[in-house]
């Protein structure tokens, strides 16, 4: 088996004592684009905000680049090279499109390498390079997802994770959100993505989890999860 | 069988002993100065009691002392110009304080919440800059100077300038009205839906009305009970001038709701009161200029020890005595 | 209005947008009114009587010590007495606490009597062929100095804009690498700094004595209201409105200004609850 980037081992996580997260294990290995499916409340948020330091786990470990990360703080975590795509995009609103890149690159000195980044995100996105000076207020709502992923590349993560891309955005900005994610694993980004939208989800990446009222139920490759029967009844809607 | 139910009726029963204590505490203790730190006392209750009903209905008002001011001069006015009786005065200083907040009410509650306390804050500012300069009404920086009443019930005359004692009694009397007043409402079904939407914004959309009423009335009577205060404290003191309703004065509401605490409606307040008007006079006598210095130290040290306010003590200390138990060998039950 | 009174409702904006955009950068990211900002004020105008007036050192730099000890005290008192208290109804009760601190402290050690600072730049100039004091005039060059300083700070530089994405997202801007806890203990030494700096300037033109906060930051907090909450360009337009309102009123129809300027920031309030110039944020 190959060196893990990201490990999971165990993770329990309980928000006043209600447990919302237990026992999960899942592992991203290099270059992988791994999709964790669930339902509305499944926990699937909760991982991800483990993994990038929001809560801390009760119990259980996550490792990452062989380091253990879960007693960090986010900008630590974010030191590291993990970088979240929050759910609701949560961009800055009265910064403009620039500002919001440039506090992606917050943590890159390299003024070379902060250009080259914004040459990339434009380049992925070019609707944002239209208009750098309009407030992110004023974007429409796949301006701002774009914006919050290209935010997420300014920071040159060795490791992207995705929490409801997909939500509120209209079927065309669905189709071209996945093309751009593709994009993005194509050029070696390591994803990790969450998604409600399951065949979206599963289609994207090579390997993805089931998480169900806060346990792992199911794991494989995106093509046996995607022919699963009981993943097809309660995900696909087949 | 019946612990449950004592238990139940504890609060009650402590709350009858305190009353009772209270009562007799002057005919027993006669101590002139303690009694008039105690009156003072009752009027800051009832002034904190204002500020937390206010506070309560999810409002952050910086102005009380503005009532209290408008209660005063009106009371002092009644009194003097008008020839009112004591209890007529007290009323109608009740009455033009609520009047005041019910107009200004309507329009300012409207605001949000930070904006709301700027308003108010200027408004306790212009209550002062009215009473200092509106001389034909207010004397300006003289004041006015009321009488103390002479009371007759039947064959009995009290006569105020003689004794403190029924001052004691009556805001005793007053302290009660309003606490029960107010903790009633705070149980009421509007109490409870306020509450809920002061802490969770997102449905006061929908609860709009009912709390654009709700605050209303709170602020209405509130302000009521303040002017009450305002009214009684200036026949206390013989006199009304603007230096007792400074704009600070509405600050040590909020300072003495939070040393009490700020999540029960009316124990929080008048403990706090108590605490804050007790030990600031002594500090005041005692320490003289070191006084200011302390009380802040004070204050902030009270509020990391117990962030929750002193009422938190209420559940600190049956824990802790079970912790005294535990160590000789008794398990208690785990404490809620 | 006469070129004096001119002057001097400028001197008076320059101290509301001083501590106006303090008062708002605090609020900003960390959601609390710093109730003892008057007393940051009043730190500074005793710091630069000992400074300058007591220990004859340079203006100039005197204000620039102010500003960094008092700084300093901000920063400790956010660091170790607000940020491990937490939560927002009890730190603003904290800064009220602290108005009696600061004006017991001075007390003591300064005593209650008010001094006064003589005057760094004495004497008139003539612009223009009308005379005006050069005491007035150096203080609102500097104040404008300072104030386009603080905005090149917030909009240009990286903690600039660490400091905007702290306050407008605090999540996400942990996310990406930025402390903000950090942002927030520096936040508040700036605006402390900023109190320090109105204070030391004004210190020449009025006296000094323990109680000498309490006025600004009403002054500062109308400012706000008028200027719309959340920016500091709703300081500074809030800052000029105010001052020029409460000096042509006071010339024209004397005492009674001070409540019609209380009463013109109510009737504002009432129609635009944003501020005159504030952005209604959804």
């Amino acid at each position: 088996m190959t060196e893990a980037l990201l490990e999971l081992k165990d993770v329990y996580i309980s928000y006043l004592g209600v447990e919302a997260v237990r026992g999960v294990s899942l592992r991203v290995t290099e270059r992988d684009f791994v999709t964790v499916i669930g339902a509305n409340g499944a926990g699937k948020s909760s991982v991800f905000n483990a993994i990038s330091g929001l809560v801390k786990p009760a119990k259980g470990e996550i490792w990452f680049n062989g380091e253990r990360i879960d007693r960090l703080t986010p900008p630590q975590i974010a030191g590291r090279g993990v970088i979240q795509v929050p759910e609701g995009r949560k961009i800055f609103p009265l910064l403009t499109v620039k500002e919001n890149l440039m506090v992606g690159a917050f943590m890159q000195r390299d003024k070379k390498k902060i250009a080259e980044n914004f040459e990339n995100v434009y380049r992925l996105f070019p609707a944002l390079k239209e208009r750098p000076t309009a407030k992110g207020i004023r974007l429409s709502g796949g301006q701002q997802q774009m914006l919050a992923i290209g935010r997420a590349m300014m920071a040159n993560p060795k490791m992207i994770l995705l929490d409801e891309p997909s939500l509120g955005l209209s079927p065309i900005f669905c189709q071209q959100l996945s093309r751009q994610l593709k994009a993005l694993h194509n050029e070696g980004k390591t994803l990790l993505l969450v998604e409600q939208n399951a065949r979206m989800g599963l289609s994207l990446a090579n390997y993805g989890y089931v998480l169900e009222n806060g346990e792992l139920r199911k794991e494989g490759t995106s093509a046996q999860l995607l022919n699963d029967d009981e993943v097809k009844r309660a995900y696909l809607g087949v | 069988m019946d612990k449950a139910k004592l238990k139940a009726k504890l609060p009650l029963i402590l709350l009858l002993a305190f009353i009772i204590f209270t009562i007799i505490f002057p005919l027993i203790v006669k101590d002139r100065f303690l009694l008039s730190i105690l009156i003072e006392a009752g009027v800051m209750c009832l002034f904190a009691l204002g500020f937390a009903a206010v506070f309560r209905s999810g409002q952050f008002s910086l102005g009380q002392a503005a009532f209290l001011a408008v209660g005063g001069y009106a009371g002092a006015l009644l009194a003097s110009k008008a020839g009112l009786p004591f209890w007529l005065s007290l009323l109608g200083g009740g009455l033009s304080s609520a009047i005041v907040a019910f107009l200004l009410g309507i329009v300012i509650l409207r605001m949000g919440g930070l904006y709301f306390s700027i308003a108010t804050l200027a408004l306790g500012e212009i209550a002062i800059i009215i009473a200092k300069n509106w001389d034909s009404v207010t004397s300006g920086m003289t004041g006015i100077a009321v009488d103390a009443p002479i009371v007759k019930i039947g064959e009995l005359t009290i006569n105020f300038a003689t004794t403190k004692l029924p001052y004691y009694y009556i805001i005793v009397l007053l302290v009660i009205m309003a606490a029960l007043m107010f903790w009633r409402i705070d149980r009421s079904r509007l109490g409870t839906v306020v509450r809920s939407v002061a802490v969770a914004p997102v449905m006061s959309e929908h609860a709009g009305i009912h709390l654009m009423k709700y605050r209303v009335i709170m602020f209405t009577l509130a302000a009521f009970v303040t002017g009450v205060a305002g009214a009684f404290y200036v026949y206390y003191l013989s006199w009304v001038g603007p230096p007792l309703f400074s704009g600070a004065q509405s600050t040590v509401a909020l300072i003495m709701c939070v040393i009490g605490g700020l999540w029960s409606a009316v124990s929080g307040p008048i403990i706090g009161a108590i605490i804050v008007s007790y030990f600031g006079t002594m500090m005041q006598i005692h320490l003289e200029g070191l006084r200011p210095l302390v009380f802040g130290v004070l204050v902030i040290v009270l509020i990391w020890f117990m962030p929750n306010g002193l009422v938190e003590l209420q559940y600190r200390f049956p824990a802790w005595v079970k912790s005294l138990f535990k160590k000789k060998g008794k398990v208690p039950d785990a404490p809620a | 209005m006469p070129p004096a009174i001119f002057i001097d409702s400028l001197v008076l904006s320059s101290m509301y947008i001083l501590m106006a955009s303090g008062l708002v950068l605090v609020f900003s990211i960390m959601g609390i009114l710093n109730f003892a900002h008057g007393q940051f004020y009043m730190l500074g105008a005793y710091a630069i009587f000992y400074l300058f007036q007591q220990a004859g050192i340079n203006f100039f730099i005197s204000l620039a010590l102010s500003a960094a000890i008092v700084g300093f005290v901000g920063i400790l008192i956010e660091r170790y007495i607000m940020r491990p208290i937490g939560q927002p109804i009890q730190a603003v009760v904290v800064t009220i606490a602290l108005i009696s601190v600061f004006e017991g402290l001075i007390t003591l050690i300064a005593g209650p009597a008010p001094h006064s600072v003589t005057s760094a730049f004495p004497g008139n100039v003539d612009i223009f062929g009308v005379s005006l004091s050069s005491e007035r005039l150096a203080t609102v060059v500097i104040a404008v100095i300072l104030i386009i300083a603080l905005y090149l700070f917030i909009q240009r530089t990286r903690l600039g804009l660490a400091l905007r994405a702290a306050a407008q997202q605090p999540v996400a801007a942990g996310l990406f690498g930025i402390q903000v806890a950090r942002v927030s203990t520096l936040v508040m030494g700036i605006g402390c700094g900023l109190a320090a700096l109105a204070g030391g300037i004004m210190a020449p033109m009025f006296y000094v004595d323990p109680w000498i906060g309490g006025q600004p930051l009403v002054m500062a907090l109308l400012a706000i209201v008028i200027g719309g909450m959340g920016s500091l360009g709703g300081a500074v337009v809030g800052g000029i409105v105010l001052g020029m309102i409460g000096s042509m009123l006071a010339y024209y129809i004397g005492f009674w200004s001070q409540l019609i300027s209380f009463g013109i920031v109510i009737v504002i309030l009432l129609f635009r609850p944003q501020g005159l110039f504030g952005q209604s944020e959804k």
